[in-house]
C-alpha cells in the first residue's frame, strides 16, 4: 500500500464527538489524516454516553464508547476540543476556514484530581448546590471522572474554592469570560452533529410538560439509570414512589405533521429496551407499551421484540389519543390515557403512574454546511438520517473513507 | 552500584494523609521489600514533580518503577505517562492507592494504611516477576482480499483502491454485481441499479484490482498480515494470500415455496420474479397485465421459524407497488402486511408517497394469515385487516409475496476458520455496537448482507466504512504492527500466550476454546500460539492442564500478588 | 504449597477475613475506580487484583488462595455477550461454576466464590458486591485446609 500524502494534508474538521464523529476522527488518524475533533460538550461519546443500557445486548453503554473515547484523545492525529463550538464556515478559493468558539471550563479537567476540597468550601461558606461533582444532567463519562461543576447563578465569587485548590484547577472568574474564538484552515468537514430530543408537548395531547411522572425517553433513561440519581431504582418523580404501572407512548411527536414527520428509527427499540428493563426491575408492575408499528428492524432486535412480549411487556397496537391527570387520591397523582386498542377496536382509558413519552428526536443543525462544495463535506451519524449507535459508526467511517479517499487521490468516490 | 526498585507514593498534594499513614507504609514496605526505595511525592500527575525527585544515591538505575498514586480511570493514566518519560525503558507500573484504598477506606486509617501496605507490595511482587515478552511484530502484507461482488464488495474494493491498497476480488459469479442484477429500481430514490452499478464498476477498473470471476472460495485460513484463501477456479484448486479480509459474500433470497398456493396457483409470484417482470415492463414502458395485485408481506418472516425482520421487504414491496402505480394508475394494489417496517426519514418518506399514490394497506395478525383463494387461477385474497377490525375479499389477478433474505450456507464454513461469530439467524456478527463491521481476529472485516440484510445504498457505505477499516489495518501494519497487539488502546498490552511444548500434554483444551484461533496444532501435536492472531486474555493458560501455556504477564504475577496477601502462601 | 501451618483458630467474632477481587479491567475495574471517586465507604478488607479478562483466572489459582488462608475470592467480569475477548467470559463462567461445585463437593461453602457479570460496572454496584461478599465471609470460619489439601 502506498503512503498517503500526510505530509500536506491539512486536518479535516469533525464537528460532534458523538459515535459517528469519534469513529470518523479514529479512522481517519488511523490513515495518518489529522483531524479536529470539536464537541459542544465537555465529554466523548455525545448522546450514547446519556443511555443506561445498549439494546440489544442490554449491555451498558459507556464502556465500548468510552474505550473509542479513550482512543481519541490519547491519539497523536486527533485534536479534541471539547466545550467548543462552530461558529462559521468560510469557503473560498477551494480553501476552508473554521471560526471556533472555545469555551474555558471554570475547572479544568487536566488539572483537577477530584479531591472535593471546593466543594467542602463552597459549602462550609453556605453557598449550597454551587458545586457540584456530579453534573445533574448525567452527562458522566468514565474515562473523565466528574470534574466539579460550577453553577453559574449559584456560585457567589467568592473565590474561596480556588484558595483550597491544591493544583488551581478551580477558578470562578472564568465562568464569565467570553468563549475564545479560534480559526482553523481545514481540508474538509465531517458534520456529525447527532440530534436532539424534543418534548413532544406542542403536540396538545401530550401538553403536560411539567407533570413529574411524565418524561421524555433520554429523562427517564437517566432517572431510571444505573448512575442517575437512584442507582438504579425506578421510583416515581412526584413522590418518590415504586410505580405500579408505566406507560411507554411510541412514536410521541413523531410520524406526526404537526410536530416531527418522520420516523426516529430508533425509539421502537428504546421504549423496548426501557419497558423490558422496568418489568425486570419491577417485576409486580404493569408495563405497557403502545406502538404504530413495532419497527423492531436490525440485527437481534425481532428477538429483542418478542422476548419483550415473553417477559410481561404489554404491546398494544395504538396511539394514546390524550393524557391526562386524574384527581389525587391524597398524595398520589395517577395519569391516564385514553387510546383505541386496535386489535379490539375500542376505545379504552387505563391509569399509570408513570408516562415516559418517546420519539421527538431532532436532527442538529448542520452549521455552514450549504457554503461548502458538496464533495468537501461529509455527514454521518443521526444528523444525517436517524440512526442507531451500529449504523451511526458505519457512516461515521464511510465519511472517514470518502475524506480520506478525496484527500489520498484527489478525486472523489 | 545495585539495581532496586523505586517507589514513588502520591500524596495527592497532601490529600491523603489523613487516611494513609506515611510511617506505616514506609515500616510495611521496608519489612517486605527491604531493597525498595520509598519515595513520597506530592502529585505524580504534575509534570516536574518527578524529575525534581533526585536518583538515590549508589543506584545505577531503577530495576522497576512503581507509582502508587490514583485510578488508571482518573489520572493514573497521566501519572504512567510521565513516569514512563522520567525513567524511559524501565516500563512503570501502577497501583491504585487513592480510589481503591484512601478515598473508600477514610474512616478507617489504620485499615487504609495496612492495605496500602499490601497493595504496594502486590505491585512490588508483580513487578520482580513479570516477564515482559517482546511485543510481537505483526508483518502485514499490503493487500485485501474481497470475497463477493455484490454491491458492497464492490464498494469496499473500489474505496480500498481509491486508498491505495492492492485488491483481489473474488465472486462466484461471471458477472459482479450480486443480487442488483436481478433488480431494476432501487428504494429509496429510485434510482437504477445500473446508475448505482455503474460507477462501482468504474471503480474497481483500477490498476491495483484483480477481479477474478467464477471463483469459489473453499477455505480461508492463516493469520492477520497474511491470510491465505484457497479456491475453486475452472475446475483448478487456486491459493492466494493477503494481509486482511473484507467477506461481502451477501445473503440469499428466500423463496416462497409452497405458501400461500405458491406453484400451485398461477399468478402468485416472488417480489424478486415481480421485479424481473417490471424491469421488462419499464423497458418497454408496457403497462402490467393485470389489474389487482395483493402483496403480502413477513413470508417465512416473524414467524417461530424464522424470528427475524429482514429490513429490506417492506421497503421493496413500497417501491415496487410505486412503479407499479406509475406503470399504470388504475392498477390496485393492497399491501397486506404485519406494520410496515420503514424506520427513519427516507424511508418513511416512501411510505407516505405509497399512500399519496393509492397504494392500500391491510393489516393481517400472524394468527389469522391471509387465505388465498382460486382454482388453477388466483381469483381473491381474503384478510382480516387488524386495524379496522373488517373482513374483506379482495380479488386479484396478481398475488406477491415477499420473502426475507436468509444466511448463505457457505458463510458458515468461512466463518468458522476465521472465529466469526454467527447470530441466531446464522449472519456473521462484528463486534458489535461500536464496531459492527470488524470481526474480532484483527484484518477481518464484514459488510453487507452476510451481517445483516441491508438494502444497496446502505450495502455500498458499509463497503466504503469496512474499506476504510481495512486500509487502516494495512497502514498500522506498514508503521510496524504495534498498535494491532493491543485490544483497544494504545499502550495497554496484556502479553500474548506463548506454549512449553516439552509440557504441553497435546489435549488441546486451549485450541478448542481460544476465542481468537489462535492456539493450534502444530506438527508435533503440540499446541502453539500465533502472536498475531492473540490478544492476550488467557484463557487458553487458565484451561492448560499442565502449565504449559502461559501469559507470561499475566500468570506468574498473578500468583505473586496473591502470595502478598494469603496469609500461609509461600513468599 | 509447603506450608505446614495449622489453622489458626479464629478468635472471638471472627478475624478479619480476606478476600481477592479479581476485576476484569473492562468493567469490574471501572466500578471500583467509580466506588473510589464517589467515596462509598467499604470495608478494607478486600484487594482488587485487575486482570486482562476474567477468563485469564486459573482456577487452580482460585484453590491455592482458598488453601492458603484468604476467605473468598471473587472473579468479576463483563456481561455475557458483553465480552471485550470475543466471548472468553464463557468458557470461564462454564469452569468456575464448577469449581464452585467442587468447592461444595469437598464441603466448602460454594459462595467463597463469588462469579459476577456486568454487574459491578458502577461504583454503587461493585460496593454493594464488596459489602454483601464480605458479610457472608464473615459469617464463615476460616476455611478448613485440611479439605483442601489434595489440592
Amino acid at each position: 500500500m502506498e503512503a498517503p500524502e500526510k505530509s500536506n494534508t491539512l486536518p479535516v474538521l469533525v464537528v460532534g464527538a458523538g459515535v459517528a464523529g469519534l469513529t470518523a476522527a479514529l479512522d481517519l488518524a488511523r490513515l495518518g489524516i489529522p483531524s479536529h475533533l470539536i464537541e459542544r460538550d465537555g465529554f466523548l461519546g455525545g448522546q450514547v454516553m446519556r443511555l443506561d443500557k445498549l439494546y440489544p445486548s442490554d449491555h451498558c453503554a459507556f464502556c465500548p464508547v468510552w474505550t473509542e473515547g479513550a482512543a481519541c484523545s490519547s491519539h497523536p492525529l486527533v485534536t479534541v476540543h471539547p466545550l467548543t463550538s462552530l461558529e462559521e464556515l468560510e469557503s473560498a478559493d477551494g480553501r476552508i476556514a473554521a471560526v471556533l468558539a472555545e469555551r474555558t471550563p471554570a475547572v479544568d479537567p487536566d488539572s483537577c484530581v477530584f479531591c472535593g476540597l471546593c466543594r467542602q468550601t463552597c459549602e462550609s461558606k453556605g453557598v449550597a448546590g454551587a458545586i457540584t461533582l456530579r453534573p445533574p444532567a448525567l452527562t458522566w463519562d468514565p474515562s473523565a471522572p466528574p470534574v466539579p461543576v460550577l453553577d453559574p447563578g449559584l456560585c457567589s465569587r467568592c473565590g474561596a474554592c480556588e484558595t483550597v485548590c491544591p493544583t488551581k484547577a478551580i477558578s470562578p472568574s472564568r465562568l464569565d469570560s467570553p468563549a475564545k474564538n479560534v480559526r482553523l484552515e481545514v481540508a474538509d468537514v465531517i458534520f456529525a452533529t447527532g440530534f436532539t430530543e424534543r418534548n413532544p408537548s406542542p403536540v396538545a395531547e401530550y401538553g403536560q410538560p411539567d407533570h413529574p411522572d411524565i418524561f421524555t425517553a433520554l429523562d427517564f433513561e437517566t432517572w431510571t439509570g444505573e448512575a442517575g440519581p437512584n442507582s438504579g431504582a425506578v421510583k416515581r418523580r412526584s413522590n418518590g414512589a415504586t410505580p405500579r404501572s408505566i406507560a411507554f407512548i411510541q412514536c410521541a411527536g413523531a410520524r406526526d405533521r404537526r410536530f416531527l414527520p418522520y420516523c426516529s428509527s430508533v425509539c421502537c427499540m428504546h421504549g423496548l429496551k426501557q419497558a423490558r428493563w422496568i418489568k425486570r426491575r419491577l417485576p409486580e408492575a404493569s408495563v405497557a407499551l403502545f406502538y404504530t408499528d413495532l419497527r423492531a428492524v436490525g440485527k437481534g432486535y425481532e428477538g429483542y421484540a418478542r422476548a419483550a412480549a415473553e417477559e410481561g411487556v404489554l404491546l398494544v397496537r395504538g396511539r394514546p389519543g390524550i393524557v391526562f391527570s386524574l384527581p389525587q387520591e391524597g398524595s398520589t397523582p395517577v395519569l391516564a390515557l385514553r387510546y383505541e386498542d386496535t386489535a379490539t377496536a375500542k376505545t379504552l382509558t387505563a391509569e399509570f403512574d408513570m408516562v415516559v413519552l418517546n420519539g421527538g428526536l431532532a436532527a442538529c443543525p448542520l452549521p455552514g454546511e450549504s457554503r461548502l462544495e458538496p464533495d468537501r463535506a461529509q455527514t454521518c451519524g443521526f444528523c444525517r438520517e436517524p440512526a442507531d449507535v451500529a449504523q451511526a459508526v458505519v457512516q461515521g467511517a464511510r465519511s472517514a473513507a470518502l475524506v480520506a479517499a478525496r484527500l489520498s487521490a484527489g478525486g472523489k468516490l | 552500584m545495585s539495581r532496586a526498585p523505586l517507589v514513588f507514593i502520591c500524596t495527592c498534594h497532601g490529600t491523603l494523609s489523613g487516611a494513609l499513614d506515611r510511617k506505616t507504609l514506609e515500616k510495611g514496605i521496608a519489612e517486605r521489600f527491604p531493597d525498595a526505595r520509598v519515595e513520597f511525592v506530592p502529585s505524580l500527575c504534575r509534570s516536574g514533580d518527578l524529575d525534581r525527585v533526585s536518583a538515590p544515591a549508589g543506584l545505577e538505575g531503577p530495576s522497576g518503577v512503581l507509582v502508587a498514586a490514583c485510578s488508571p480511570f482518573s489520572r493514573g493514566k497521566a501519572v504512567l505517562d510521565l513516569a514512563g518519560k522520567r525513567f524511559p525503558g524501565v516500563g512503570p507500573e501502577l497501583v491504585d492507592l487513592r480510589e481503591g484504598c484512601a478515598w473508600v477506606h477514610s474512616t478507617d486509617p489504620e485499615a487504609a494504611s495496612a492495605k496500602a501496605v499490601d497493595l504496594v507490595s502486590m505491585g512490588l511482587a508483580a513487578m520482580k516477576v513479570r516477564k515482559r515478552s517482546p511485543r510481537p511484530r505483526i508483518e502485514v502484507e499490503q493487500s485485501v482480499l474481497v470475497v463477493g461482488a455484490g454491491p458492497a464488495g464492490l464498494a469496499a474494493t473500489g474505496a480500498l483502491a481509491r486508498l491505495g491498497a492492492r485488491v483481489t476480488l473474488v465472486d462466484r459469479l461471471a458477472r459482479p454485481g450480486g443480487l442488483l442484477n436481478q433488480i431494476g429500481k432501487l428504494f429509496p430514490h429510485n434510482t437504477s441499479s445500473e446508475e448505482l452499478l455503474g460507477p462501482l464498476l468504474q471503480e474497481i477498473a483500477h490498476p491495483a484490482v484483480d477481479f477474478l470471476p467464477k471463483t469459489q472460495i473453499t477455505r480461508i485460513q492463516g493469520d492477520p498480515g497474511r491470510f491465505e484463501a484457497h479456491f475453486i477456479r475452472d475446475g483448478q484448486d487456486v491459493s492466494l494470500s493477503a494481509g486482511a479480509l473484507i467477506l461481502a459474500c451477501g445473503a440469499l433470497p428466500v423463496l416462497p415455496e409452497n405458501r400461500y398456493r405458491s406453484g400451485e396457483l398461477s399468478g402468485v409470484i416472488s417480489q424478486l420474479e415481480l421485479e424481473t417482470r417490471l424491469k421488462k415492463l419499464e423497458a418497454a414502458s408496457a403497462p402490467p397485465d393485470f389489474g389487482k395485485a395483493v402483496f403480502i408481506q413477513c413470508l417465512a418472516a416473524r414467524e417461530d421459524d424464522h424470528p427475524y425482520c429482514s429490513t429490506i421487504c417492506c421497503p421493496t414491496a413500497l417501491k415496487n407497488a410505486i412503479r407499479l402505480k406509475s406503470l399504470a394508475a388504475d392498477v390496485e394494489v393492497t399491501i397486506l402486511h404485519r406494520g410496515i417496517m420503514t424506520p427513519g426519514k427516507v424511508l418513511e418518506e416512501l411510505y407516505r408517497k405509497a399512500m399519496a399514490a393509492g397504494v392500500r394497506f391491510a393489516a393481517y395478525s400472524p394468527e389469522a394469515p391471509p387465505e388465498v383463494r382460486g382454482n388453477g387461477r388466483l381469483s381473491s385474497v381474503a384478510v382480516h385487516d387488524a386495524l379496522s377490525g373488517r373482513s374483506m375479499e379482495i380479488p386479484a389477478d396478481l398475488l406477491v409475496l415477499s420473502t426475507p433474505l436468509k444466511p448463505r450456507p457457505d458463510t458458515s464454513a468461512l466463518a468458522a476458520g476465521l472465529n466469526v461469530r454467527l447470530d441466531n439467524i446464522g449472519f456473521a456478527c462484528g463486534c458489535e455496537p461500536m464496531r459492527p463491521l470488524a470481526a474480532p481476529v484483527q484484518g477481518v472485516f464484514l459488510c453487507g448482507a452476510v451481517r445483516w440484510p441491508v438494502y444497496a445504498e446502505h450495502a455500498v457505505d458499509q463497503g466504503r466504512a469496512a474499506a476504510v477499516k481495512a486500509a487502516g489495518f494495512l497502514e498500522a501494519g506498514r508503521a510496524g504492527g504495534a498498535d494491532l497487539t493491543s485490544l483497544a488502546l494504545p499502550g495497554s498490552w496484556p502479553g500474548a500466550a506463548s506454549v512449553d511444548p516439552q509440557s504441553c500434554s497435546r489435549c488441546g483444551q486451549c485450541i478448542a476454546l481460544c476465542p481468537y484461533g489462535a492456539c493450534r496444532r502444530g506438527d508435533d501435536g503440540t499446541a502453539r500460539v500465533s502472536g498475531a492472531r492473540c490478544r492476550g486474555c488467557g484463557l487458553c493458560a487458565s484451561v492448560c492442564p499442565s502449565g504449559a501455556v502461559r501469559v507470561p504477564e499475566n500468570n506468574v504475577a498473578l500468583r505473586a500478588m496473591l502470595r502478598e496477601i494469603a496469609p500461609r502462601m509461600d513468599r | 504449597m509447603t506450608q505446614p501451618a495449622l489453622n489458626p483458630q479464629a478468635p472471638e467474632g471472627r478475624k478479619e477475613v480476606r478476600a481477592a477481587l479479581f476485576a476484569c479491567r473492562w468493567c469490574a475495574l471501572l466500578g471500583a475506580g467509580r466506588a473510589g471517586l464517589d467515596r462509598i465507604h467499604l470495608p478494607a478488607s478486600f484487594r482488587v487484583i485487575p486482570v486482562e479478562c476474567a477468563a485469564s483466572v486459573e482456577p487452580d489459582l482460585v484453590l491455592r488462595a482458598l488453601a492458603d488462608g484468604i476467605d473468598g475470592v471473587a472473579v468479576l467480569g463483563c456481561h455475557l455477550g458483553g465480552c471485550r475477548h470475543n466471548e472468553a467470559n464463557r468458557p470461564a463462567r462454564l469452569r468456575l461454576t464448577l469449581l464452585q461445585d467442587l468447592l461444595e463437593i469437598v464441603g466448602l461453602d460454594r459462595r467463597r466464590l463469588l462469579l459476577s457479570w456486568g454487574t459491578a460496572h458502577e461504583g454503587h454496584q461493585f460496593g454493594g458486591l464488596v459489602r454483601e461478599f464480605m458479610t457472608e465471609l464473615e459469617a464463615m470460619p476460616p476455611v478448613d485446609t485440611k479439605l483442601l489439601r489434595p489440592f
